[in-house]
Formats: C-alpha cells, structure tokens, sequence
C-alpha cells in the first residue's frame, strides 16, 4: 500500500514551481522587509502627529505639553507684570509639581488641606505613577476639581481665582476650584428699603444673588443660565426664568439679544440694558430693575425672564411694562384698599411730577380765567412783585431744582442734610423775599419735586424730570392747548414702546387685557389674584393650586 | 426684533370703540344745523339717523364679510370693475378729505373761540396735525391702544363736564317734545350724517377684526345705541339750557352750556376750559385715525407695504384744506358736500355693491366675492 503511494507521491514543488521552500524562504524575508518599513513609516507617521498636536489650535495661545518647565515659562509669559500671580512649586512624590493661583482671590486654606497636604506626604505610595485621571479620582479631594487642556480657558479659570496645578510628565493641567475673595454682605437695599417684609437684598457677587433666588424657590423649572459678557471682562451674567411659564421664545429672544453686545468690558447692569432695549433713544426705561430677590422672584413666576450680572446688585427684568415700573413690593404688605389708594395716587402724581410746573404757566400766561376770581386777583397781585414772566420764572426755578438735585445727588451723605436746609429753606425763601420768584411758584416747582420722588422705579423719576422740559417750552407757547399736544405725544411714544415685543402700556387701557386691572391702576386681595397677569404671555396663567 | 406677539389685530369691541370715539368727538359743531332742521325735536333725527346710520354701518359689515380679509379699497375694484371700482374708492377718498378738513377748521375755530381768540387758525392745526401725524405713522396696534386710552380717559372726563351742565338746564325749554314738524325731521336726519360720520372706517377695518364669541352686529349696534342716546342727550341738554332759539344764534352751543354752567362753592371756574381739555384728546384720536384711514387707501390700492410715506403726503392736503375753509360760505358748502356725498356714498353706493356681490354670488357669477 505505501509503495504504491511510493510510486503515486510526487513533490509538490515539481509540478509547482512556487511551492518550493527556497522560494517561500525569499518571499518571508521580503514580508519580514516590508513589515520593518511599515513599522517605521508608522513611527514617523505618529512623530507627524505628535508634531502636529503640539501646535497650538486656532484661537489658542499654546498647548500644554508634559515639561512642566516649558508650561511655566508659557505661563509666565502670559502673567508677566501680574505681580499678584503666585507660582508654587513643590514635589510630588518623586516629580515635580507646580500650583498657580492668583492671590486675594483664591482660598489658600483649602489649597493647603486639599491639595499640598496630599500631594507632599511622603507616605503617598500611589505618587510614583501618578497620572491625571489617578489625581481627579483618588487623590486631590476638591470638590470643584477638573482636566482643562485649552490654554485660553486656563488662564480664564486663573484669573476668576481658581487655582491651576501642574505636575511634570502631565501634559494635562488640574483646575482647582478655589475661588474666595472679599465681598459685601448680605444686607438692606438703600433704594429699595421696606417696613414690613424680607430685608436682604442682592450684593454684587453673582452666586451670592443666586442662592437668594434659589432660597425663595425650591423649584426645578427655575432655570439659571451663565453667559460670559464682555471680550475682556468676562463678566458672567445669569439669565434666569421658570421654565414651564415663561412664554415660549421670550428666552431665546433674550439670549440672542445677549449674543449680540459686543463690547470690552461689562461693569453695570445698565450696559447690558442699553444693549437689549427696542428703544434706545426713549426716555423711558424699559427693563425693571430692582435689587430685591422677592421682587425678582415674583416677577419669574408671572413668566418674566430675570438677568443677574456679576458684580452689580441690579437685576433686570424684562419684559417691562409701565405698569410693572409702577408697582412696589409695599403695596402687597398693607391692605389692598390702602395699597390702591397709594398706587392710585403714583400715577396722579407721577402726571403732576411731568406736568405741574407748565401748568402753572398755562394758567399763569394764558387762562387766568380757570382760577377762581379771588385767587386770580391774589395770584396777579404776587406775579405784579416779580420782574420776570411765568415762563422765564419757571426756567430759573427749574434750573435751581436741577442743581440742588444734582448737589444733593453727588455730595457726602454727611453734608446733605446741611445742603438741603440751605437750598430748601434759605435759597428758596430768599429768592421770594427778593422777588426773583413768587411764592406760589416755589410751592409748585416743590411739589414737582416731590412728586417726582414718589416713584418706585428711580429711572421713572428721572423720565418725569426730562419729560418736563419739553412740557414747559409747550406751555409757553400754547398754553394748555401745548400742554394737552405734549401729553398726547408722549402717549402715542409711550403706546408705540415695546419691551421684548410685548406692549410698554401691558394691560393699562387695553379692553382684552382687562383682567389684568386686579393688579394695575389698584390691586385686589391675594384671594382674587389667582391668575397670573396676561400681558407677560405666561404659559400657565392658574397661579392657585399648583 | 421679533415682536412675539401679533398686535395689530382687535375685537369687535375694540372696533366698537374706535367707532364710539371716532363719532362722539365731532357733535360741538355740527349739532345747530340739526336743531335748525328739526327743532326741539331734534332728538328724533338723531334717533332715526342713528337707527339709519347702524343699518348702513351693518351692510358694510354684511359687504366685508362675503369678502373676508380685503378691505374697500382692495374688493371694490372686483365688484364694479377696475375704473368704476377706482371712481367709488376716490369718491370715499374725497368724503374723508372734505369733510376731515371741515372739521380742522371747526377744530380750530372752536379752540380760538374759547381757549386762544389771537393765535391764528394755522398755528392751532398745525399744532393737533403733528401730534396726528406722529400717531398715524404708528403701527394699527399702536394707534388702537391710543384710541382705547383715550376712550377710557378723555372720554368719561368730557361726558362728566358734559353731565355738570346739567345745572343750567330747563326742562321747559325742551318742549313741544313731539315734532312739529315732520319733514324738519327728515331734513335733521338728512343733517346728522354730520354727527355719526366716521362709521365708514369700518370698510378699511374689518379685515383687522378677528372674530371670536361675540357677535360683530350687536356689538356695532351696541355702540350706534349708545351713540345715539348721547346725541339725545346733548341735544337735550343744550336745548333745555339756551331754548331752541338760543341754540340757533350759537356757534357752538355745548361749550357755550358748560361755560354757562356755574358750580358754587367748588372752587371751579371755567368749566368749558377744563372739557375742552379732554375734547381735544378725543378730536386728536378721530384726526388720527382719519389719517392713518386715508393712507392706507392709496397703501393698499397701489400695493405698497409701508403706509407712513402716504401719511406724510396726505398730512399737507388736509392742512390746506382745513385751512382754505376760513371763509364761512366755503365752510358751510364743504359740510353740505361732504354730507351730500356721504349720504350717497353709504345709503346708495354700499348697498348696491351689496347687492351686487350677493347678487353675483348667488348666481354663480361670484369668482369675485
């Protein structure tokens, strides 16, 4: 049988010449060959890569690499003359490590306990591999702890008082959370004081004002959304709103108005409001402002959208409507009916603050005849004492009024009583006593004043003082006839005025938003004010029961 | 910016009160022509012209409906054929024009009279017109809201001086109450198309109206209601102060009977004064509306997107047709033309483009309506 397979077996290389062994020992050496470039071609290629990932990205200053000398000398490039940059070099176990932080703003204590106390004990065995992820899970117990690669958001994150660690062999860099720097306390608003009702009022620093928020809303539809504003500054600004009641596109719209300044720095709330408004060129304001976090918190949940800006205790609001301008949280801790006699009597005055002093020339200069006989024959006899007419005696008690505001305004809180006596009492008395100006002239332009100060919204005040400079030059050409021209046109201004696309009268004067009248020209008892105000367009307007 | 919300659309109620404040404002002057017709029973007419009045403002509702979304100016031409329907469109244009510029003048003459007897008619037009102007260049939304302020303001304030006359008033002096004369009646109701002008608004409105629970007709009817018991009651009131004599030899008898009105003890002189404050809040919304009414025609009827560029064309020819109406034989012919015109225009032309277009309709022939 073996013979005979003997006989029938042939080598397989003589009937096929590629199967012979010399030739399949050539063509492994060849394979062996190839394999040895392509690892080498592998290698440069990965050098290309490595070439190409230590170049910083478009946008970027520099990329972090694992040298820690050559970081810090990055580092320091971009911190040269900021003397209040602390480096802090220390080991590591067996390498090298280094701690920037900026000093006032950083919590050293906490750098100490949670970091240096870690990283420098000698019995860390764990030290001798130490890799990035092995410091974020294991070692450095910071709360607020984070891998940042990108240069820019680096420095950022250094300059705002957090703290960057560093360690040699680490291309990645560690953000210590460990902002702390001095800042005011909670404490009383002085423009928004109360008698009976919460005292705290927001500071200037932006978490601060949120907790505040957060404290009087233990909701999770109360959203707080961090924008960075300012080129330079990088001021974060909090947009906040209840998300199920705010009306559908108002946030976005907020936010694209947002994305749209464009400026360096960003210091006052009122930037951003300039920057937002439809109406730039209006005297009016046209967002709420208030410093008081129940004002804030009431105006979210009627579907409002609220903006917190770091460093500045105003908050906006916004949409705002004359009416909203009108409101103080007063008026909702005494009892209705005396609440809407008060809220009752701002809008008379608030007319009276604009239109008082060109009444008193209309009457004066052109319709004696309104006034009774008597008081006509009285008002004659003191105008005969003065060398000046109505209007030229207005303009010189305006004026006077102006100034003693502006002193008062910009004077030490200690010489302003001092100032206000002698402006009140002797310059006033002095000027009638000399004739200048008639008495009953003083007791108007004082009551304009006053009038003025009545108003919940300083802004609004400041509106009626600008507003009746363009009434008195009526007046005195047209009587009441100018006056009634002028009312008009502010009317149609302030009828033409939208605040986020919703109307700047809201529901004053609008027969379909009649509802809202529970809470306008008066306010009714909590128990009627079930539903929350129309004008704002909140998605749910049931305020009971939810 | 995105305006959130759409605002340039309104009630039935609200259109109610645009027609409410676009006629009650005009009464002043043009009531002696319907107490001379008509006597003391002057009343009547204003009754029977409201009754007539709402029956027309009615058709032109029962007209925009068979044609929803278009205005006047925009269906006309597709009922009467394109140079009949530009005629009727220019007759409604001319309507607006000479009686709007009818009523600058007495405006301004009524304002000289009792409140400026030096300053020149001019000054006093050219004063209300920029104040309308710069309303009329609003949005509707905007004008709307300012027609509601008003007539939740000036309104109430005007009838509360209206209603302090009262104590002038003489009920003898108002009767006979049933009309001596029937066909002075007919003749105050031919007349107080003075009084209710400005109904016709409603052609260029209706498209704006959304239409939602109540029902258009009875909220217009409301307003012609109240409407006409106030003509009533005006007439009444100057009738029963100054007789219908007295009311005659006045130029402007309401003013004159809350001038006369003396509240002792008040410390409140001059009452006239005081309404004339609040009337020209009213005749400031009327004017303005007109104005923006008389721009949207050529806006529309041209094709144009942006009405504002009209109203500042439009502005200089009712200044200078208020104004070229000093003389009162001009004056007085201006009323009558524009009386005659409106009368043709809103009991003849508008019922019979009713007509045909339900005609049309019915038939078949409707691609039009």
């Amino acid at each position: 049988m073996g013979k005979k397979q003997g006989r029938t077996c042939r080598k397989l290389s003589a009937g096929f010449a590629a199967a012979s062994l010399t030739l399949t020992a050539q063509r492994l050496t060849a394979l062996r060959q190839l394999l040895n470039d392509s690892t080498e071609m592998a290698d440069d290629l990965s050098q290309v890569i490595r070439d190409l990932n230590s170049a910083p990205a478009a946008g970027q200053l520099f990329l972090f690499t694992a040298v820690l000398a050559d970081n810090e000398q990055l580092l320091r490039e971009v911190f040269r003359d900021c003397d209040d940059i602390r480096y802090r070099s220390f080991a590591a176990g067996d390498k090298r490590a280094l701690l920037v932080y900026l000093r006032g703003m950083t919590d050293v204590t906490l750098l100490e306990k949670n970091v240096l106390e870690i990283l420098m004990s000698s019995k860390n065995q764990q030290l001798v591999s130490v890799t990035a992820d092995l410091l974020m899970n294991q070692l450095i117990t910071s709360a607020a702890l984070r891998i940042q690669t990108s240069a820019s958001e680096v420095i950022e994150d250094v300059m705002s008082g957090n703290a960057l660690l560093l360690i040699d062999g680490i291309a990645e860099t560690l953000v210590v959370g460990a902002v702390k720097y001095a800042k005011r306390q909670v404490a009383e608003s002085k423009v928004e004081g109360l008698a009976r009702g919460p005292h705290d009022a927001f500071t200037e620093t932006l978490e601060d004002n949120l907790v505040l928020l957060r404290r009087r809303s233990h909701d999770p539809n109360l959203k707080v959304r961090i924008f960075q504003l300012g080129e330079r500054s990088k001021t974060s600004l909090a947009v906040v709103y209840v998300a199920n009641l705010v009306k559908p596109g108002l946030v976005a719209e907020v936010e694209r108005r947002l994305e749209q300044i464009k400026v360096g720095q960003v210091l006052l709330s009122a930037t951003v409001e300039e920057w937002i408004i439809d109406h730039p060129w209006s005297p009016f304001p046209q967002t709420g402002s208030t410093e008081r976090p129940d004002v804030m918190s009431a105006a979210l949940y009627e579907g409002r959208v609220g903006l917190l800006l770091d460093n500045t205790p105003q908050a906006l609001l916004v949409p705002c409507t004359i009416g909203s301008l009108m409101q103080s949280v007063e008026d909702y801790t005494v009892q209705p009916v005396v609440a809407s006699l008060i809220r009752l009597t701002r809008y008379l005055t608030a007319l009276l603050g604009i239109f008082l002093p060109a009444m008193y020339i209309a009457i004066v200069s052109f319709h004696p005849g309104m006034l009774p006989t008597s008081l006509a024959i009285s008002v004659a006899e003191i105008r005969a004492k003065t060398p000046y007419p109505a209007f030229m005696e207005v303009l010189i008690m305006e004026f006077i009024l102006e100034v003693f505001q502006e002193a008062v305004t910009r004077m030490p809180e200690k010489v302003a009583p001092a100032a206000t006596i002698v402006g009140g009492f002797v310059i006033g008395s002095t000027l009638v006593q000399s004739g200048l100006v008639n008495a009953m002239l003083v007791v108007a332009i004082a009551g304009t004043a006053i009038a003025s100060y009545t108003m919940p919204s300083y802004n609004l005040s400041l509106t009626l003082r600008w507003l009746r400079v363009p009434t008195i030059l009526l007046a005195a050409f047209l009587g009441f006839f100018g006056i009634v021209l002028g009312y008009l046109a502010i009317v149609v201004h302030m009828c033409s005025l939208r605040s986020f696309g919703e109307s700047y009268l809201g529901g004053l004067f609008d027969i379909t938003l009649l509802e809202d009248m529970k809470d306008k020209l008066g306010r009714l008892p909590a128990k009627w004010m079930g539903s929350r105000p129309k004008q704002f367009g909140p998605q749910d307007r049931t305020r009971a029961g939810e | 910016m995105a305006n959130l919300e759409v605002k340039s659309q309104m009630s039935p109620l609200q259109l109610a009160i645009v027609v409410i404040v676009m006629v009650i404002g005009i009464h002043s002057d043009t009531l002696v022509r319907v107490i001379k017709d008509a006597g003391s029973a002057a009343w009547l007419s204003l009754l029977l012209g409201g009754g007539l009045f709402c029956g027309a403002a009615l058709v032109m509702v029962k007209l925009g409906d068979l044609f929803p979304g278009l205005t006047v100016v925009e269906y006309l031409p597709l009922l009467w054929g394109k140079w009949l329907g530009a005629a009727v469109i220019f007759l409604f244009t001319v309507i607006f024009v000479i009686h709007t510029s009818f009523m600058l003048q007495g405006f301004s003459r009524v304002i000289a009279f009792f409140m400026f007897d030096r300053t020149p008619f001019e000054v006093l037009e050219a004063g209300l017109l920029a104040v309308c102007v710069y309303c009329a260049l609003q949005d509707w939304g905007t004008i709307l809201r300012v027609v509601q302020l008003v007539f939740f303001t000036a309104v109430p304030a005007a009838l509360g001086f209206i209603g302090l006359s009262m104590v002038s008033f003489h009920y003898i002096n108002i009767l006979p109450l049933w009309p001596q004369h029937i066909q002075g009646v007919g003749y105050g109701v031919w007349h107080s198309w003075q009084e209710y002008f400005g109904y016709e608004v409603l052609l260029m409105l209706l498209p704006l109206v959304y239409r939602g629970k109540s029902r258009m007709s009875l909220v217009l009817a409301g307003s012609f209601a109240f409407l006409s018991v106030f003509f009533v009651f005006v007439t009444s009131l100057v009738i029963g102060t100054f007789t219908v004599e007295g009311v005659i030899n006045l130029p402007y008898p309401l003013v004159s009977a809350i001038r006369s009105a003396d509240l002792p003890g008040t410390y409140l002189e001059r009452l006239d004064t005081y309404y004339l404050l609040f009337w020209i809040q009213i005749q400031f919304a009327m004017f303005a509306v007109i104005l923006y009414i008389l721009a949207q025609v050529p806006t529309r009827y041209f094709g144009y997107a942006d009405h504002r560029p009209w109203v500042l064309a439009l502005t200089p020819l009712l200044f200078i047709g208020g104004d070229a109406l000093h003389s009162s034989r001009l004056y007085i012919m201006a009323a009558q033309s524009s009386n005659l015109l409106g009368m043709a225009f809103s009991l003849g032309i508008i019922p019979a483009s009713y007509g045909l277009a339900w005609w049309r309709r019915r038939g078949g022939n409707g691609a039009n309506g």
